[in-house]
């Protein structure tokens, strides 16, 4: 019967397809928008792009030896004096650091020398297979505690060989001879410290490229030297955890801080369909209201409203709200609110023209001579002749409502930690990434894709409730 | 029923002048806003159980009367009275309580009825506005209403919206509901002038039918004099503005005395070739209710126009009992015909 | 002697393409013009009268399919021409028309003499002053000024506009001019005046004239023939005398007897019960049975030819024609 109807369906299926989304994003993806970071390498890319780029690679199995088998995966080796020993052991283990990160529980590994007068370096080895092409990051976690008695020293050093045979010292200890707390290598362990790339390569420039060029076998050497003058000395190792950064993550890859982009694709159909539903009502109902109410009553009151009107429709709009979210600070309400407040003056003048036109039909004559007053007149009469203009109106202000939170965020005036489309198309424009275009493209599409389905919805009700427009 | 003696409706010098432009700038401005003089001094009544004709052209102000007697359209100047009560004293909610007696029929019967309503909605509102009945009592007026006007079975049409039914049908819905208050008097606003021919006959026969069987009174405004004649009993011609004649229906028709009326008559087509027709006495077209010309405003195309006609505007001259014309040669008039197509010295 | 018919109408079927369906405008009429003589189609709204003066002219809507018939102007069937040839030869130079709501085609910002001039430009080779000059004594055959020439369509009443339209329908001296609804807008007296020009123009011209009007009176003052056409269909087709002192068509006798007559006695009018059928579906056999107190069987399933019942007074009716096949 309607033959705009296939539009209509056509939005209406998009919509649904968005709101799905919005409702189930907890479901579809596990990771925050804002807040989970570092999910691989910085501009990671799309797992799909390139088969030789390596996924976040982890080549220790059980980190925080949480089981008695934990020790099997590590070739262990001694060097020097018999009188070292080691075992893995239940009754400690990292606490973590409170705020930064948690410890496994217990369960460490520990290696003692009790007798004095020896010295003994025990080597952990992991050896792992890379096949994939250089990572740009590579770092190693690492937690030790060192119980002393005595006079005795101690050393822990973190080591890699390369399949060709390099070897690269990560990290040392440096001889000490103090006990100490559960602690970490400061400054941790990672490709991304200048002085460790300088250390190493001699180039601040350099990545974990250099550590990993080319594939094949490569091993962790972890060793714990001890020596006992006179004492004893133990020492615990715990999450233990090395980590080749994935330069492939997900479905779109990551963005500058390592948030997953297809997650920040998700979410952010929540907050366009939140902000375009939202602004578009308070635009239409204060439309509808003034619309309403200048019409209704007509007159000098009718005039003053129409001119205050027009006054206000010369502001124009987007400098307006950049200089309000500059004044009022960027939250997403605040535009919400202001985009409501900047776009019910068309609407107002719209329905206004239709209450005059309602107001001089006969039916409402015929109702005033029955003798309905002012209020019956409009809650029976011109309320319902008016709301198919006004839902009309509601589904076509949508777009222009979720395309101007987007130009706000695009222009870095929206909310700072809130990854709205917009946004991830200001991050694409800031970092210059805009050759990814698995991160450039999806925002400004899904934007695109849901302004278009409120307009065929709009434009489907307008033929629906216009039934003159309709073709033959 | 028969008419009675008493006047239900007295119209006394009713004068609607509308202002021409309205806005910001014209309570400023000082000194003649031109008008459009619609009604200028229309005094009738009607008697209870009569159907009173308004026949005129377009702009001859006949609509604006109906309007203005249910005070639709606050009158400029003048009184109406209804059973002796004169309703341009009363407050707004005094006329309310009146609204119930006094009812419209509107020309346009898709316009006259709110598409988005349902037929029960629209023909219960009226009940709905006064607060009447139960809603099954209302269900059940509302029936009856529908059966009276012919839309039967009732339960067909009772949950359909104008859009579906066609404009006789549409029309009998705008009947059922000015009738559902049990009004006496109704004024009719071209009733049938925008129905198929057909279909006219069906709505006036039912009008007929309901007169008698409710006890109505009618103000039907028409501009089809054939229409006027098969419905009133008693007719006014109206000329931009003014009431120009007014009798019984047959005294008016087959003995016209104003030169308008005469032209009026002389110019309807009539679907009976045996009658040889003369030609129209007048020329020219009506003109607009707005610059009047002096003296008796039908002088620019009347053919026996003479100097008093252009200085004094003619009052309503009584011909017989109950039949008047407003022409100075009728004033003349004792008892016989006053000689038409010589100039008087 | 019989007339030599200039116009000749025979079978024609229109029928509109909608999404719902085909609407089926005209059906089967058929009927003919005499030369120098006006035929009135008389008929309620959405009979197809309309239909068929457009069909005349070849201005159908692009959604409108002649599907079957012929019109013979002076024994040739103007049907098979091209778009550009009706253009050339018959539009406004043979046949014109003034079309319902004419008042409302004039173009408000053109002087009204040019607007008329115009319409003889297009179809004739003629100098601009020519054209001019031709259109001033237009406008004074239909009874309009030449002072008023050089006005512009918004001083001009409702009754004035009407003439300018009939001013340009006679621009190219047609031989045939078909006037839908001419008076339909107008006040009672303006519609006599209009009338009147009418009529003194067909007969100063000899012009043969189709009115198209819902006014059976209009059409009775009028025309020397009245064909009655109900639901696409022609029900009655007689001279204007013969058919309003004898209808013979159940549906004419409604109709007529439905007009209110200022002349006679007051009676009560004869109503049709029922309402026009929807020509996207129309009734089986006579389009007329449904509200037709004769009906039978037969209306019902067969479609009524018409026959000629008396000299030149045709009837689509079983129960006038009596045929025996059917009854």
């Amino acid at each position: 019967m309607y033959s705009k109807s296939k539009m209509g369906m056509a939005g209406v299926i998009i919509l649904l397809f968005f709101a799905c989304i919005a409702i189930l994003s907890p479901f579809l993806t596990p990771y925050d928008p804002q807040y989970t970071m570092q999910l691989a390498s910085f501009r990671a890319k799309p797992y799909w792009l390139d088969p030789t780029l390596p996924p976040n690679i982890y080549p220790i199995a059980d980190p925080g030896f949480t089981s008695a088998n934990s020790i099997n995966e590590w070739t262990i080796s001694r060097e020097g004096s018999s009188q070292v020993s080691w075992s893995w052991t239940n009754t400690d283990g990292y606490p973590g650091i409170p705020l930064v990160e948690t410890g496994s529980g217990n369960g460490s590994f520990q290696i003692s020398m009790n007798s004095t007068g020896q010295n003994s370096t025990v080597s952990f080895e992991k050896e792992f297979s890379y096949q994939y092409s250089p990572p740009r990051r590579f770092s190693v976690h690492l937690a030790y505690k060192a119980v002393v008695q005595g006079s005795a020293s101690w050393t822990i050093r973190v080591q890699l060989k390369r399949s060709d045979g390099v070897v690269l010292e990560f990290w040392n200890s440096t001889i000490q001879r103090r006990s100490v707390g559960w602690s970490v290598p400061k400054p941790t362990i990672d490709t991304n410290d200048a002085t460790l790339r300088f250390r190493l390569f001699h180039d601040i420039l350099s990545d974990a490229t250099k550590v990993f060029p080319v594939r094949g076998e490569h091993t962790i050497i972890l060793s714990v030297t001890i020596k006992t003058e006179n004492g004893a000395a133990t020492i615990f190792l715990d999450d233990i955890n090395a980590r080749i950064w994935g330069e492939a993550f997900g479905l779109l890859g990551t963005d500058n801080y390592g948030r997953d982009i297809f997650t920040q694709l998700i979410y952010g159909s929540r907050i366009s369909i939140v902000v375009g539903v939202f602004s578009a009502v308070i635009a239409v109902l204060l439309g509808l209201i003034i619309g309403l109410a200048s019409g209704y009553i007509g007159g000098w009151v009718d005039e003053l409203i129409m001119r205050g009107n027009d006054i206000l429709l010369t502001i124009p709009g987007l400098p307006f709200l950049i200089v309000l979210t500059a004044v009022i600070g960027p939250s997403i309400w605040s535009v919400v609110v202001l985009i409501g407040f900047l776009g019910w003056m068309g609407i107002a003048r719209l329905l206004r023209s239709q209450v005059l036109s309602i107001k001089s039909k006969a039916f409402v004559e015929a109702s005033r001579t029955s003798g309905g007053g002012t209020w019956h007149i409009i809650k029976k009469h011109l309320i319902p002749n008016v709301m198919t203009m006004a839902y009309t109106q509601l589904a076509l202000t949508v777009p222009g409502a979720i395309v101007t939170e987007a130009a706000l965020s695009f222009l870095g005036l929206g909310d700072p930690f809130l990854q709205t489309w917009g946004k991830m198309l200001h991050d694409v424009e800031y970092y210059g990434a805009v050759a990814e275009w698995w991160w450039a493209i999806p925002p400004g599409l899904c934007i695109a894709l849901l302004s278009m389905a409120f307009v065929f919805i709009g434009y489907a009700l307008d033929d629906i409730f216009n039934p003159k427009l309709r073709k033959r | 029923m028969a008419m009675s003696e008493k006047d239900l409706i007295k119209v006394v010098d009713l004068y609607k002048y509308f202002p021409i432009r309205t806005g910001v700038l014209t309570g400023i401005r000082s000194g003649n806003i031109p008008t459009v003089k619609a009604v200028d001094g229309v005094s009738f009544s009607i008697r209870e159980g009569e159907i009173h004709g308004l026949v005129g052209e377009s702009g001859c102000g006949k609509t604006t009367t109906g309007r203005t007697i249910l005070r639709l359209i606050e009158p400029t100047k003048g009184q109406i009275f209804y059973n002796d009560i004169n309703l341009t004293r009363l407050s707004k909610d005094e006329m309310k309580k009146f609204r119930r007696q006094m009812q419209i029929i509107y020309q346009d019967p898709f316009d006259s009825l709110n598409p988005k309503m349902t037929i029960r909605d629209i023909v219960g509102e009226p009940l709905e506005i006064h607060g009447i009945g139960s809603d099954s009592e209302r269900r059940t007026m509302i029936s009856d209403a529908l059966q009276e006007v012919q839309l039967t079975p009732p339960e067909d049409f009772l949950f359909r919206h104008p859009h579906e039914l066609s404009g006789g049908q549409r029309q009998r819905v705008a009947i059922a509901r000015a009738l559902i208050l049990r009004p006496k008097f109704i004024v009719a606003d071209e009733p049938v002038s925008m129905l198929d021919v057909s279909i006219r006959t069906e709505v006036l026969n039912l009008m007929l039918d309901l007169k008698t069987k409710l006890n109505l009174t009618y103000l039907f405004i028409t501009h089809d004099l054939a229409i006027a004649k098969y419905m009133s009993d008693d007719i006014g011609v109206m000329y931009l503005g003014k009431l120009v004649e007014y009798g019984d229906t047959k005294d008016l028709l087959d003995d016209p005395d104003h030169p308008y009326t005469q032209a009026l008559i002389a110019a309807v087509p009539v679907a009976d070739i045996s009658i040889k027709r003369g030609d129209i006495p007048i020329k020219g077209e009506t003109p607009q209710p707005i610059d009047l010309p002096k003296g008796c405003r039908f002088n620019p195309r009347c053919p026996y126009a003479f100097e008093r006609c252009f200085k004094e505007e003619p009052p309503l001259f009584q011909i017989e009992p109950g039949h008047g014309s407003a022409c100075f040669l009728a004033e003349d008039f004792h008892g016989g015909k006053v000689q038409r197509g010589k100039m008087p010295s | 002697m019989r007339r030599v018919p200039i116009l000749e109408v025979k079978n024609l079927v229109v029928y509109y393409e909608t999404m719902k369906g085909d609407v089926k405008a005209v059906d089967d009429i058929s009927f003919e013009l005499e030369k120098g003589g006006a035929l009135g189609l008389a008929g309620e709204s959405g009979c197809g009268k309309s239909t068929v003066a457009l069909a005349l002219l070849k201005l159908l809507p692009y959604n409108a399919k002649v599907l079957k018939g012929e019109i013979l102007l002076d024994g040739k069937n103007i049907l098979t021409l091209s778009d550009d040839e009706i253009r050339k030869t018959v539009r406004w130079k043979r046949i014109s028309m003034v079309p319902q709501a004419a008042m409302n085609a004039l173009n408000p910002v053109f002087k009204v003499s040019d607007q008329i001039a115009e319409a003889i430009i297009l179809h004739e080779q003629v100098s601009e002053d020519e054209a001019k000059t031709r259109s001033i004594e237009l406008l004074k055959k239909v009874g309009i000024d030449p002072s008023r020439a050089n006005h512009y369509p918004h001083e001009f009443s409702g009754g004035m506009k009407q003439r300018v339209m009939i001013a340009m329908a006679l621009a190219c001296n047609p031989e045939i001019i078909i006037a839908d609804e001419p008076t339909t807008a107008l006040d009672v007296i303006v519609q006599a005046q209009v009338l009147k020009v009418i009529k003194t123009l067909q007969t100063e011209l000899s012009l043969s004239m189709i009115l198209i009007s819902h006014d059976l009176s209009v059409v009775a003052q009028t025309c020397d023939r009245t064909a009655i056409m109900y639901a696409g269909e022609i029900d009655e087709d007689a001279s204007t005398k013969d058919l309003f002192t004898e209808q013979l068509h159940p549906y004419s006798i409604g109709l007529i007897n439905a007009f209110p007559s200022l002349a006679g006695e007051k009676k009560r009018l004869y109503s049709i019960k029922g309402s026009p059928p929807n020509l996207l579906n129309p009734p089986p056999g006579c389009r007329f049975h449904p509200r037709c107190p004769y009906a039978k069987d037969v209306c019902k399933a067969v479609i009524p030819l018409s026959i000629e019942i008396h000299r030149k007074h045709h009837v689509a009716c079983h129960m006038v024609n009596k045929d025996p096949r059917y009854l």
